[in-house]
């Protein structure tokens, strides 16, 4: 299996607060294939982000660990790595990018040092070489004025140009894995449908894999080929961009799509204003699970299976895993 | 009691005309030069009983300074602002107070919105103490069914704003907001710290509250498809000004502005099927409000730009019945 660039395997990451364990992941599994785009989407705190981080291990020990799992990346299994080897990892074949540009970029260093930095540690390239494919880098993120921007520091940069250089920083090393961690939440439409664009072109360019990671199934339908949908710290429910978009069985991933306000939807022409289809209740708090399905007091679709025993991920189509113990009911409801 | 929307003969409830805001900032930290930034400049609509206008735009447009000037929170530095007929801006504070009873407003965070170290019962309760609105014996009935109308558990009334989750708080931020039965509610962004399955709980009771009570809202939000969802009317703002304003139906499917088509175009949409390349991707960030560009402030991204743009502020005309631009393509 040569197409895979990175193997998670039972990732479980645990965090240890006031004597209490609150499971952020809990027994994650998947594949990012090379080239692709995997996007996942769920709720806050439904383990997204922890995910990511901890493919990179940046996890905070005490309160944060992974407990068990493997990650696999390069034959190798990155959870094994000491601190050097990781810090080898980081940056250079597995990147990031964060949410918040203003806060991962460091304000007292001017953007060109900041790419530089990269390059020369990674790449051990001499000062005039980092500058030189910096540069470079700036100008494949379409920033305007590249002599004088890399003089500049973060605060003199709009938000949108923030990211961009976050893009080409995380991009400088050429890396394998790309981990995009709502990349566009902090930014405004036009500036969003911009930067995403970017990310697809240099996608190509580079032909790196990427982990998408958006609360916006909006982005994720536009950017990702295969999607995973997590509630609180599980995967439910995985398939390709269009196999999902046809037929959703999980009852959460039903539910969610069934809830986001649609833009044009036909129903909604017309004066009258239509309510919108809402999930009941709130997201079980995660040191407190309930028993069987983490979904099931939400879900309508409930029996008294679902109470018991966690449902097992069960393949229902090619490439389509579900877990729900009521999935082929939901099946045969849907045309 | 209740006008509805439909109920077009009725004077509009608020009137806004010609609307303006700036702020002075200093230049420098050392500098005794000042600059102005107008945030918000010649705003003008109005809302009817129970109507809904979305005001939608990119952050920094003006939208929230809009709002919070219709209520006074902030002074507007001219234009005026006329609930019921009577100009809100131009009375005293003693005077101001008995009208604030008719608007009220939903703000974007629960979490900073409410006081941490008031119980969420006395929260709610709270405006009806400041106006005298209901004695001891009613005010308590009066709270524990605002509470049971915003979808909160009565026993829930002695808890602490922390106990509550977000959605939770937004309920909360509803029911002080209704406790005075005000006719105009300012929302803020009411959802958008909220994830999806909460947004639409939220956006639901607003609806239904709206039914009920026939409560007009001015709904500030940057997201096209809540809007639209809600609002009967939208008015879209770029860089402090109105550009585009037209009933919710005709402004998605007709939209006018360039601003607004690409606005409409930047959405990312839920389906696949649908992935063609979105022609009308605008470039470059928003301009400064400090530095607005010449003519129409719009002409520094806009794809049809022409000479006369650069020059000449566009007038915000009507182009056909209930829609309104600002653009020389006219």
């Amino acid at each position: 299996m040569t197409d895979i660039a990175l193997e998670i395997k039972n990732l479980h990451t645990n965090f240890y607060s006031q004597g209490r364990v609150i499971k952020a992941v809990n027994g994650v599994s998947f594949n990012l294939e090379k080239q692709n785009t995997l996007g996942i989407v769920g709720e806050s705190g439904c383990g997204k982000s922890v995910t990511a981080l901890s493919l990179l291990r940046l996890i905070p020990n005490p309160p944060g660990k992974i407990v068990e799992g493997t990650i696999n990346f390069e034959g190798q299994n990155i959870l094994e790595f000491s601190d050097d080897e990781i810090r080898k990892v980081r940056g250079n074949k597995i990147s990031m990018i964060f949410q918040e540009p203003m806060t991962s970029l460091n304000p007292v260093l001017t953007i060109g040092f900041q790419i530089m930095e990269v390059l020369r540690l990674h790449k051990q390239l001499s000062k005039k070489e980092a500058n030189d494919l910096a540069k470079e880098m700036l100008s494949f993120v379409k920033i305007p004025d590249i002599n004088r921007k890399m003089k500049e520091y973060p605060h003199e940069l709009s938000g949108g140009m923030r990211q961009r250089v976050m893009i080409a920083i995380a991009l400088s090393c050429n890396p394998k894995v790309l981990i995009a961690d709502e990349p566009t939440t902090a930014l405004d439409v036009t500036i969003q449908a911009q930067i995403l664009d970017l990310i697809q072109e240099l996608q190509e360019k580079f032909s790196t894999a990427i982990m998408l990671i958006s609360h916006d199934i909006g982005v994720i339908f536009e950017m990702c080929d295969k999607i995973l949908v997590m509630y609180a710290g599980r995967i439910v429910e995985e398939a390709k961009l269009n196999d999902l978009f046809e037929l959703q069985c999980h009852p959460y991933t039903k539910s969610l799509f069934d809830s986001i306000p649609i833009l044009n939807d036909p129903g909604n022409i017309g004066g009258k204003k239509v309510r919108l289809k809402e999930i009941k209740g709130i997201v079980p708090s995660l040191h407190n699970l309930p028993e069987g399905c983490y979904f099931a007091p939400r879900c309508i679709y409930a029996t008294s299976e679902c109470y018991n025993k966690y449902p097992p991920t069960e393949e229902k189509f090619p490439g389509h895993f579900v877990a729900c113990w009521n999935a082929d009911a939901i099946i045969d409801n849907q045309p | 009691m209740i006008k509805m929307y439909q109920d077009k003969s009725t004077k509009p409830l608020l009137e806004v005309i010609e609307l303006s805001k700036s702020f002075t900032v200093r230049k420098g930290i050392f500098s005794s030069l000042n600059s102005n930034v107008i945030a918000a400049k010649n705003i003008s609509f109005n809302i009817d009983h129970g109507e809904t206008l979305g005001l939608v735009g990119e952050s920094g447009c003006g939208k929230t300074t809009v709002g919070l000037s219709v209520l006074r929170l902030i002074e507007p530095s001219s234009g005026k602002v006329k609930l019921n007929g009577v100009d809100i801006t131009e009375l005293r504070s003693k005077e101001l107070r008995k009208h604030r009873r008719e608007m009220q407003m939903i703000f974007q965070d629960p979490y900073s919105a409410l006081n941490p170290r008031m119980r969420v019962g006395k929260i709610v309760e709270e405006p009806l103490n400041i106006f005298s609105a209901a004695n001891s014996k009613d005010k308590k009935d009066l709270v524990s069914t605002i509470f049971e109308r915003v979808g909160l558990q009565t026993e829930d009334m002695n808890k602490f704003p922390h106990e509550f989750s977000g959605g939770q708080r937004q309920r909360i931020g509803i029911g002080r907001a209704l406790a005075l039965k005000p006719s105009l509610i300012v929302c803020d962004e009411p959802v958008s710290s909220l994830d999806v399955s909460i947004q639409a709980q939220v956006i639901n009771l607003l609806i239904d509250l709206q039914e009920e009570l026939g409560l007009a809202y001015l709904f500030i939000s940057h997201d096209l498809a809540i809007v639209q969802h809600i609002s009967h009317r939208i008015a879209v703002m770029y860089l402090g000004q109105i550009v585009e304003m037209a009933d919710c139906n005709e402004l998605f499917m007709n939209p006018f502005h360039p601003y607004t088509k690409a606005l409409l175009s930047a959405v990312p949409l839920m389906n696949p099927k649908n992935k063609e390349k979105n022609q009308n991707l605008i470039m470059g960030d928003l301009p400064s409000p400090i530095n607005r560009p010449s003519g129409c402030c719009f002409h520094t991204r806009c794809t049809y730009v022409m000479k006369r743009c650069i020059e000449e502020p566009p007038i915000y005309q009507k182009i056909k019945k209930n829609h309104w631009a600002a653009c020389h393509l006219n």
